[in-house]
């Protein structure tokens, strides 16, 4: 217990730190995020390595999240490992006319925090409106928006599944998750993946996480996030992207699978990318190219004629 | 400057310990009045040894001299980059430059795409220095060296060396002696391209995925290296997993020195030895380990995607 605890607290740090490096970026005009500032103040300057690899990703969530909005009549979005997440907030101000359930699942520590900078902000309290916050302060309403936040351990399945009853189950729903299975033992998530896709009948999976764990790269890599506090633990179970196919496919019948490297290329917007790359010069290129092949992106569907975004544009 | 003043210095840098301001400045003004004199194409003779880039990874450089010899008693040869990215480029920089000033045959710089005003000020060796001096005058001292430093360097006139590669306004080594160096790394042209451009496997040119210098082919090494009789093209720039790799029929090198570099890529390093008959042995080497890195032994974690 004590030593799940301390865990804890560090993968609550990566948390903080992934909101630092992304206001970096924002800072550097890769993307607009009006709200990351609300939920983290300051950040120093990353590398252009850091920026761009943030901007793809931001830049691949963000347009699959919106599309998977603007497409439907209704939907649930849930964001599994939320952190300080802010794609929430640009949806509901992009999209105000359309009507979909958003909800935010981390560790309670994580949502403690995170409910505490939502009440101390004017601009999300703007958008959200006044929250009901339970009386554990472990999960947050918003009045004016479908907006469920709540603290609960993604390994619990069980708690899981009550806490997300009061959301319509039957409506297409995206459940996506950013650095976070990677953090879990592989049987955890095989339950987490085995209750989605019993609840939710029209299901989309979106999983962005470490892979590739075992050539130079990837050995470090586990080192260094063994030696910070947060191992990887879910990463030698899947070591590579036909391990990570194969699993999905046990749940799920369409499934879409690349390397971030691959992923810059064909799934983000080209004119975005020939404007991001003139902002900083690049000389990080064999660490960049490197670095983006031990993250990948999956997309699954339960059924491929439901099928309302791709990966590859 | 008397010559035990910077023995001391060498010593106390050796222990990555910082020396001052007013030291740095004279050791500066004394370093410039070297490199002033040399070619912008420096003449080396062999036995050699030839290292790529260090990038401000310090106890790796000690890791370096552990297995290639200690200057004196070994001729060295830096490709450049010895800044930006690790966290110690002043104490890399001001060491080599000191052994530099004190061994002037022993040791020759050659000037790499991070010896620029503009790009230490995006990869760290800028924060550095207002870190560590609480001013930027550190920082005017060594980036004023950086403009005089050589372009490249030639062994025995059978091997070229550079930081990055060819570019399409050179086509004699000739053609470098020409250049005006003394300024800071333009954005285009010969002087930009020599540190900034990759050999790749196309054909001819191409545009570079970094923004700056090109992407040469194997057919263009072969021109040049005939061109001017030349062996063998030895550069650095590309980060190599394996310490080194050959191209081209072994008409060009990559060697890289910088061990796990950013403390994050888990590669090994190498560094080239040539004997007085130019017969090349790479040495490869792994980072120093966690207790030759001195106090605070705190382990740098580097950057990920969380």
């Amino acid at each position: 217990m004590q030593q799940k605890n301390s865990i804890q607290i560090h993968v609550e740090d990566t948390n903080a730190e992934a909101t630092a490096a992304k206001i970096s970026a924002i800072k550097h005009k890769y993307f607009q995020d009006e709200f990351s500032e609300e939920l983290v103040k300051g950040s120093s300057k990353k590398d252009v390595l850091i920026h761009r690899g943030y901007w793809c990703r931001f830049n691949i969530f963000h347009r699959i999240v919106s599309t998977y909005i603007s497409k439907q009549q209704k939907c649930n979005i849930i964001s599994l490992g939320s952190g300080y997440d802010t794609l929430p907030f640009i949806m509901w101000q992009t999209y105000q006319n359309n009507e979909f359930t958003y909800v935010e699942v981390d560790l309670p520590v994580v949502v403690d925090r995170k409910i505490n900078k939502l009440k101390e902000s004017n601009k999300l309290k703007t958008l959200l409106g006044e929250y009901i916050i339970s009386q554990n302060k472990l999960s947050a309403k918003s009045l004016y928006k479908n907006y469920l936040l709540f603290g609960e351990d993604l390994c619990n399945t069980e708690q899981l599944y009550q806490q997300l009853k009061s959301i319509d189950f039957t409506i297409p729903t995206l459940v996506y998750a950013e650095c976070v299975l990677t953090y879990i033992n592989s049987e955890s998530t095989n339950r987490l993946l085995d209750g989605l896709t019993k609840w939710f009948p029209h299901l989309t999976f979106l999983n962005y996480e470490m892979f590739n764990p075992n050539d130079q790269f990837g050995k470090m890599m586990v080192q260094n996030f063994e030696y910070r506090g947060c191992p990887l633990v879910g990463i030698d179970a899947f070591p590579s992207l036909q391990a990570h196919k194969d699993r999905l496919n046990t749940w799920f019948n369409y499934v879409e699978i690349y390397d971030m490297k691959t992923l810059y290329q064909i799934a983000t917007d080209s004119e975005e990318r020939k404007r991001i790359e003139k902002l900083e010069l690049m000389d990080e290129w064999e660490e960049w190219n490197i670095m983006q092949s031990h993250y990948l992106v999956s997309l699954a569907n339960k059924d491929q004629a439901e099928l309302i975004v791709n990966l590859k544009i | 400057m008397s010559q035990s003043d910077l023995d001391r210095q060498i010593a106390q840098l050796r222990n990555c310990e910082n020396i001052t301001e007013g030291e740095v400045k004279a050791l500066c003004t004394k370093a410039r009045e070297i490199l002033v004199e040399e070619s912008n194409v420096q003449r080396v003779d062999a036995p050699v040894t030839i290292c790529g880039d260090i990038h401000g990874q310090f106890f790796d450089l000690m890791e370096l001299f552990k297995v290639g010899g200690d200057c004196p008693d070994t001729n060295y040869l830096f490709l450049g980059d010895f800044v930006d990215r690790g966290f110690n480029s002043v104490e890399t920089f001001l060491l080599l430059l000191a052994l530099k000033v004190r061994y002037p045959d022993r040791i020759t710089l050659i000037r790499g795409n991070h010896e620029s005003r503009q790009i230490t000020q995006v990869y760290g060796f800028y924060d550095e220095c207002l870190r560590k001096y609480g001013s930027l005058n550190v920082w005017r001292y060594c980036t004023d060296i950086f403009d005089y430093l050589s372009l490249a360097a030639v062994i025995e006139e059978k091997i070229f060396c550079v930081h990055g590669g060819l570019s399409p306004s050179i086509k004699t080594i000739d053609d470098i002696r020409a250049i005006d160096r003394k300024q800071e790394v333009p954005h285009d042209g010969a002087m930009c391209d020599l540190m900034w451009s990759d050999p790749d496997e196309i054909e001819g040119w191409n545009l570079s995925p970094r923004g700056a210098g090109y992407l040469f082919g194997g057919d263009v090494v072969d021109d040049f290296n005939r061109k001017n009789n030349i062996e063998l093209i030895c550069r650095a720039h590309q980060l190599v997993m394996e310490g080194y790799r050959v191209m081209f029929n072994e008409q060009l090198v990559t060697v890289w020195s910088a061990p796990n570099y950013c403390y994050r890529c888990g590669n090994v390093a190498s560094i080239l030895e040539l004997d007085e008959n130019l017969a090349k042995s790479y040495k490869i080497f792994e980072a120093a380990p966690q207790e030759n890195r001195g106090l605070p032994a705190k382990k740098p974690i580097p950057d990920y995607f969380l």
